[in-house]
């Protein structure tokens, strides 16, 4: 396998309109790139993937997963899933933000560094650094923050099916805020945090608390072990269980 | 904090008059719908309280559900309550609560604590009134301390001034059902509204009062039985009747002796202090009549 890595002839064109910078489009239009620098490695004869290396500016973006990439710098390797081009690894570092729209709603992570992993079926995040993911779903008229130093996401592998965010796990220390769609919110806190969109559950393990107010009648929890929280179809709380 | 983490889990339900909080619950599920809260939970015990008001409902399992009323404050409403399952409402814990929380204390000069448990008992409730259907043994006590105004006669002059008391009325039944004031409000006299026990009903009562003209305390002791006890404190006259074998035991304050009757109705002021007994029976009739207390 050869191993230069240098700008590739192919994509001249696309570099030239970046004034300066690097572009690429794949062929499809189904993912781009763009930096100020980027270095891209010609994949080995018999072999689909094409490997790249992003420096300042980076956006990168995977049209068919409804995926966008912004960070300082981002390493990783695009592939091809039948007729589609898609990034198959990225390791974004420096001020990540990682965007996943699917299905009426968006989802966006952003944290110091995101690892992302295309699984097939679908994609896993694992984040570092000040996590953030909100979601936002036009649909429910539902939003919620998860907050935490570390931990990862599993993302549908569609722009248009699916939860788009389907698990999230934050570890050592998290905290989740959902806005009710008729009003009111409620926080909770634990160690750890994992939200499940399929079976609609938040759970929270070691030192839990969760806290309602506004229109929210949940109330407050405290000095519970392992909660778990049951949301309904609009996403509000509807139930819980709890262990000290 | 109006109340403290004691282990388990605490669940707090806030409203401007003061919170409803479920705790020490080792596991518990709750669902809300609309304005109630399904709560179930298990612990040692699992205590539901309204710590502002002196009101604790517990029991090792608890299935409740609790309401939010239109002022946004939480009842239970009705609920389940197995092993060791008790109901109390104590004055002094209300005004422990409220001074905590910084709020101001409601004027009384007695204090009241009353408690029915039971192994277990159906609760259903609104603000103002709790009744517990209990299938098996309960025990229904209530205590109260302070002092109080009283006009009394004594040879012939009429004397008026503060008695200081203490009193505890303690009633065991088979099984039954009683209804108590949940909360600590001061317009109620007593907690204790009303009941209905079955058989075999034990009655007994220890009272200490000093006041004008009293040297020592006076001394009231008293113990009853009988097939069936209910009382009714809601009404201007209250009673407690007695019927079926019933023996009423006293060495001092209402009467020396024992009187066994078929029936026996005794009425007491809204501190629960004895008035008059009337007992009645065949194929002797006894009535007894003696002023208790004070007035």
């Amino acid at each position: 396998m050869t191993k230069s890595y240098r700008f590739l002839p192919l994509f001249a064109a696309a570099m030239a309109a970046a004034q300066g910078g690097f572009s690429y489009t794949s062929s499809a239009g189904d993912v781009t790139l763009n930096a100020r620098s980027g270095l891209v490695e010609i994949p080995a004869a018999g072999s689909s993937v094409y490997k790249f290396k992003l420096r300042t500016g980076v956006t990168a973006r995977s049209r068919k997963d409804g995926i966008v990439i912004s960070a300082s710098e981002v390493t990783g390797e695009l592939t091809s899933r039948g007729k589609d081009t898609v990034i198959r690894h990225a390791v974004a570092t420096g001020g990540v933000r990682l965007v996943k729209t699917a299905n009426g709603s968006t989802n966006t992570i952003t944290g110091a560094r995101a690892d992302y992993t295309d699984q097939g079926s679908s994609a896993l995040v694992v984040m570092s650094g000040g996590v953030r993911i909100t979601s936002n779903s036009s649909v429910k008229r539902q939003m919620w923050v998860i907050t935490g130093p570390s931990g990862q996401a599993v993302l549908g592998p569609a722009a248009r099916k699916g939860a788009g965010l389907r698990t999230a796990t934050i570890s050592g220390g998290a905290r989740v805020d959902l806005t009710q769609p008729r009003g009111g919110n409620v926080t909770a806190t634990g160690r750890q945090l994992t939200l499940d969109q399929a079976a609609r559950t938040v759970t929270l393990s070691g030192g839990v608390t969760v806290k309602g107010s506004g229109a929210s009648s949940f109330g407050t929890l405290q000095n519970a072990q392992r909660a778990v929280l049951r949301l309904n179809e609009k996403g509000e709380v509807v139930a819980s269980e709890v262990s000290s | 904090m109006i109340s403290l983490l004691q282990g388990g889990v605490q669940l707090r339900l806030d409203s401007a008059k003061g919170p409803l909080i479920a705790r020490n619950a080792q596991h518990h599920t709750a669902q809300i719908e609309g304005d109630v809260y399904r709560f179930r939970g298990t612990g040692s015990p699992v205590i539901i309280e309204r710590p502002w008001q002196g009101a604790v409902l517990s029991a090792n399992q608890v299935d409740a559900e609790i309401r939010a009323l239109a002022d946004q404050t939480f009842v239970v409403q009705q609920g389940s309550f197995v092993g060791s399952a008790s109901v109390v409402t104590d004055s002094d814990a209300a005004d422990a609560a409220l001074k905590a929380a910084g709020k101001p204390l409601p004027s009384r000069t007695i204090s009241e604590r009353t408690e029915v448990s039971s192994d277990r008992f159906n609760y259903s409730g609104t603000e103002q009134e709790g009744t517990l259907v209990a299938p098996g043994a309960l025990t229904t006590t209530d205590a109260s301390h302070g002092t109080r105004e009283v006009t009394r006669k004594i040879n012939g002059q009429q004397l008026t001034g503060p008695e200081a008391f203490e009193q505890k009325w303690t009633l065991v039944g088979s099984s039954g059902t009683v209804a108590i004031d949940p909360g600590q409000s001061v317009a109620v006299k007593q907690r204790l509204r009303k009941g209905d026990l079955n058989g075999p009903v034990t009655l007994h009562l220890t009272r200490s009062a000093k006041g004008p003209g009293d040297v020592a305390a006076r001394l009231t002791a008293m113990d009853a039985s009988a097939d069936h006890v209910a009382f009714d404190f809601t009404g201007a006259t209250r009673t407690i009747t007695a019927t079926g074998h019933v023996v009423l035991t006293s060495d001092n304050g209402v009467f020396k002796g024992t009187v066994n009757a078929d029936k026996a109705v005794v009425t007491v002021d809204e501190n629960l202090n004895v008035k008059t007994i009337d007992t009645t029976g065949e194929p002797t009739t006894t009535t007894i009549h003696r002023l208790g207390g004070g007035k």
